[in-house]
C-alpha cells in the first residue's frame, strides 16, 4: 500500500476525519490489488467474508432485476465508496457482481476481523458503515417485500429512515411474553422461532418464521398493546424494526397494507389456536426445530413404512463417493414413521469450518459445505457439530493409499504415499456436481426422498 | 409403491393382448398357423429378459438408467402382464416335459414374486412401528458383538447368586449365535415381555447390590433381543431374494432351452 493510496483513502466518506496513523497500523496487512475493465471484483452468490474499498477508478454494481429495488440495476461507485460490505456484514452470500469499469482502478480488500478491528479503534467509521449498510440494504430489502410492492418510492423512502436494522445470535431473545410492543419485525435473513411458555415451563412452539417473513404485528390489534408470544433467533438472524409509532401511523394511512395485515393476524391466531390444542403438532415442531432441519437447503427423509433395509441408498453413497458412505440412517423419526437422516444443515455460521485446523471445510458458492482432502481426520468437526451431522469414516484401503495430504490425487488418480490418516470426515454433500441424489436414485420403494424444509414444514403442519 | 401411470398403461397393454388373442381366436389363426404363438412366445422372452434386467439396475449406482423405484414399478407391472403373454402363449395346450417344467418354474418364479411383494410390504411396516434407527446387517452384527463383549466382563465379576440367575434365564439368549426362526413370526414387544417377565420373581433373591447390576445385564439383553429381531426381517428379504433369484436363473435356462428345442425339432 504506497503513499498515494493511504491519501485516497483518508479522503473517502468512510474514513475521512480520522487518526492517519492509527489507520495505517490497523489496515497494514490489507491487500490493495490493481483491476482490468471488466475485471470481477466481487462475484455474485459467493460467500465474502472481505470488502473493499475503491481506491482509484471507477467499478460497475450488476444487481440481477428481479432483486433490484432501483429502475437501473447497474450502479456505478467511484474512489472512496465501500463495495462488498453487504455479504461482509451479513454472512450472506454476495446479491450482485462488483465489475471493473474505470481504470486505474485500485481497491483495497479488508478482510472480517480487520474490519471489526477497524469498527471498534474508530466509531466513527462503524457508524458511517453502518449508515451505508442502512442506505443500500433497507430500500432494497424494503421493496422487494410483497407487502410493499405496490408502495410509492416516496412512502418507502420515509419507511426507510425510520426503520432500523438487528443482527441477534442464535438463541438470543427477540422479544418476551409481556412485553411493550415496539414496533413490527421483518426478517432479512435468518429463521425466527416465536413459542410461549408452558405452564411447566416447557417451550411450545406456534410458529416458525423464515426470510422475508413478518411479525410483532399482533400486539397492534390487541387492546394491551403487549407481546403475545416468546420470540427467539433460531440462527445468526438479521431483522428490520419499523418502529410501534411510525407503524400505527402506516397502519391509518395505508388502508391496504392494514387489510394484508389484518388478514395475516386472522390466519395465524387461527394458527395458534390449532397449536394451542393439537399436541402432536406441538411436538413435531418441537423437536423438528430443535434439530435445526429448517436450515437444510434440501431435506432428506426416509419413510420407514416403505424402507425395507435392502442397504441399497447406502450402497449407492458408497458408490459415488470413494467407497464410503455419507449416508447415516439414524436421527430424528417423527411419528416413527419418517427418519430425518443426519446430513448437514448448511449453517448459516458453520461452527465445524471455523474450528478445522487445516481449513478443509469449504462453504462453496451455493452455500454447500464440503471436506476437502486435506482432512486429516482429527474429529475436531465432529465433535463442534451443534447436530452431530459429521461423522468419521474409516478410510477404506484403496482409498487410504491414494491419500494424497491435499493434493487432490485421489480424484485424477496421481497418488503419493504419505502418513495418511486412518480416518477423514465426511457429511452428506447433497451429491453435488451429479444430476440426481444417488441414495434417491437408487432406491427401490421410493423410502428415500428429497425435501424442501419449506414444504416440509407445510406438511408437517398440514398432517400435525 | 406404484405411480398413477403404470395402472393406466398396464390396463392399455392388457386391453391389447386380450384383444389380439380374441381377434386369433375369432378368425382361426390359432388352428392354423404357429406365428401367433410365436409371436407371443417372442414377446414373453423379451419381457422376462426385462425383468431380469432389474436385478443388474440395483447393482449399477453410477448411470442415470432411471430410478431403481421406477425400475421396481416396471418390474411388478410387467412381472404380471408377462403372465397373461405366457397363459396366452401356452394357448391351454402345454406339451412336452420341457414345457411342462418351463411353465411349471414360470408360475414358481411369479409365485415367489407376489410372496416378495408382501415381504417387501410387511417388514417394513413391523420394523417401523417402533421407530429404530435403520442398520445394516453388518452394523447390526456389531452392535451384538459390542453389547456381548461389554456383558461378557461383568460376567467375571458376579456372586455365586448372580452367576446361577445368568446361568439360569440370561446364558441361553446372551450366547446365543444364531437368529432364530421365531423372531419372524414376533412382535417387538413380544420379545421383550419375553425376555423381562419370565425371571421377575428369582430377581428378588439376588443380593440387593448386584439387583441394579443385573437390571443393567438385562437391558443389554433385551437390545440384543431387538437387534436379531431387526436382523431375522433383514434376513428375510436376503433369503427371499437367495430363492427368487435362482429359481429366476433356472426359468431363465428352461427358457433358451424349450426355445431352442422349438426352433429346431
Amino acid at each position: 500500500m504506497n503513499t498515494e493510496d493511504i491519501r485516497n483513502l483518508l479522503t473517502s466518506s468512510i474514513f475521512s476525519n480520522i487518526d492517519r496513523r492509527k489507520l495505517e497500523e490497523v489496515i497494514k496487512d490489507c491487500e490493495v490489488k490493481g483491476f482490468n475493465n471488466g475485471d470481477y471484483i466481487f462475484r455474485r452468490d459467493e460467500y465474502g467474508d472481505v470488502c473493499g474499498v475503491i481506491l482509484s477508478g471507477m467499478v460497475r454494481v450488476e444487481i440481477p432485476k428481479k432483486i433490484s429495488a432501483f429502475t437501473n440495476n447497474k450502479i456505478l461507485l467511484q474512489k472512496g465508496d465501500l463495495c462488498g460490505e453487504i455479504a461482509l456484514l451479513s454472512g450472506h452470500q454476495r446479491i450482485a457482481d462488483v465489475i471493473g469499469f474505470m481504470q486505474p482502478l485500485r481497491v483495497l480488500f479488508i478482510p472480517k476481523d480487520v474490519l471489526h478491528k477497524l469498527t471498534d479503534t474508530f466509531p466513527l467509521v462503524k457508524d458511517r458503515i453502518d449508515q451505508r449498510y442502512r442506505e443500500r440494504v433497507l430500500f432494497s430489502f424494503l421493496r422487494n417485500l410483497p407487502i410493499f410492492k405496490d408502495i410509492d418510492d416516496a412512502f418507502l423512502k420515509e419507511l426507510v429512515l425510520k426503520a432500523t436494522i438487528h443482527t441477534y445470535r442464535k438463541n438470543e431473545t427477540i422479544f418476551r411474553h409481556g412485553d411493550k410492543a415496539d414496533g413490527l419485525y421483518f426478517i432479512r435473513f435468518g429463521e425466527v422461532k416465536i413459542y410461549e411458555k408452558e405452564k411447566a415451563g416447557k417451550e411450545e412452539v406456534l410458529a416458525f418464521l423464515k426470510e422475508q417473513q413478518y411479525f410483532g404485528e399482533m400486539a397492534f390489534f390487541g387492546s394491551k398493546r403487549v407481546r403475545t408470544a416468546n420470540t427467539v433467533a433460531s440462527c445468526r438472524t438479521e431483522l428490520v424494526k419499523i418502529p410501534a409509532d411510525y407503524f400505527q401511523i402506516m397502519l391509518q394511512s395505508r388502508p391496504d397494507i392494514k387489510r394484508v395485515i389484518e388478514r395475516i393476524v386472522e390466519q395465524r391466531e387461527d394458527r395458534n389456536v390449532q397449536a394451542h390444542t393439537d399436541d402432536s403438532l406441538k411436538k413435531t415442531l418441537s423437536t423438528v426445530l430443535d434439530s435445526g432441519v429448517e436450515q437444510d437447503s434440501y431435506l432428506i427423509l426416509i419413510d420407514l413404512s416403505k424402507c425395507m433395509h435392502c442397504d441399497n441408498c447406502v450402497k449407492a453413497c458408497a458408490a459415488m463417493h470413494r467407497g464410503y458412505s455419507r449416508l447415516t440412517r439414524r436421527g430424528m423419526k417423527l411419528n416413527n414413521i419418517i427418519l430425518i437422516p443426519t446430513s448437514c444443515r448448511l449453517c448459516d455460521d458453520p461452527t465445524c469450518m471455523s474450528k478445522c485446523p487445516t481449513n478443509s471445510i469449504v462453504k462453496d458458492l451455493s452455500g454447500e459445505i464440503y471436506h476437502k482432502d486435506t482432512c486429516i481426520g482429527c474429529g475436531m468437526c465432529e465433535r463442534n457439530c451443534p447436530y452431530g451431522n459429521i461423522t468419521m469414516y474409516e478410510l477404506p484401503a484403496s482409498a487410504s493409499k491414494k491419500w494424497s495430504g491435499g493434493n487432490h490425487s485421489a480424484d485424477n488418480g496421481d497418488s503419493k504415499e504419505t502418513n495418511m490418516p486412518g480416518k477423514r470426515a465426511g457429511t452428506c454433500d447433497k451429491c453435488k456436481g451429479r444430476k440426481y441424489y444417488a441414495c434417491v436414485y437408487n432406491c427401490p420403494v421410493g423410502a428415500v426422498r428429497r425435501v424442501d424444509p419449506e414444504e416440509f414444514f407445510t406438511l408437517i403442519t398440514t398432517i400435525g | 409403491m406404484f405411480s398413477k401411470k403404470w395402472p393406466v398403461l398396464f390396463g392399455v397393454m392388457l386391453s391389447c393382448l386380450i384383444s389380439s388373442y380374441v381377434l386369433c381366436i375369432y378368425t382361426g389363426v390359432f388352428a392354423n398357423s404357429k406365428l401367433p404363438v410365436a409371436i407371443y412366445g417372442i414377446l414373453g422372452i423379451c419381457f422376462i429378459i426385462f425383468l431380469g434386467l432389474y436385478n443388474i439396475r440395483l447393482k449399477i449406482y453410477g448411470f442415470a438408467m432411471g430410478s431403481a423405484h421406477g425400475w421396481l414399478v416396471a418390474h411388478i407391472y410387467i412381472g404380471v402382464f408377462t403372465v397373461f403373454v405366457i397363459i396366452i402363449h401356452a394357448n391351454c395346450n402345454i406339451s412336452g416335459l420341457i414345457s411342462i417344467i418351463t411353465f411349471i418354474l414360470f408360475l414358481v418364479v411369479v409365485l415367489s414374486g407376489i410372496i416378495g411383494l408382501l415381504i417387501y410390504k410387511s417388514v417394513p411396516l413391523s420394523l417401523s412401528k417402533y421407530g429404530r434407527d435403520v442398520l445394516s446387517a453388518n452394523e447390526i452384527k456389531k452392535r451384538i458383538t459390542k453389547y456381548q463383549e461389554e456383558l461378557g466382563t461383568s460376567i467375571t465379576e458376579m456372586t455365586t447368586d448372580s452367576r446361577k440367575f445368568y446361568e439360569k434365564y440370561l446364558k441361553s439368549v446372551f450366547k446365543a449365535k444364531r437368529i432364530k426362526f421365531r423372531y419372524l413370526f414376533m412382535l417387538e414387544t413380544e420379545i421383550i415381555n419375553r425376555q423381562t417377565m419370565k425371571f421377575g420373581k428369582d430377581m428378588n433373591n439376588l443380593p440387593e447390590k448386584e439387583i441394579y447390576v443385573m437390571e443393567l445385564f438385562i437391558n443389554h439383553i433385551v437390545e440384543i433381543e431387538k437387534l436379531r429381531f431387526v436382523l431375522a426381517k433383514t434376513k428375510l428379504i436376503r433369503a427371499w431374494l437367495n430363492i427368487h433369484l435362482p429359481l429366476t436363473g433356472a426359468m431363465v435356462v428352461f427358457v433358451i432351452v424349450h426355445t431352442i428345442s422349438t426352433v429346431y425339432f
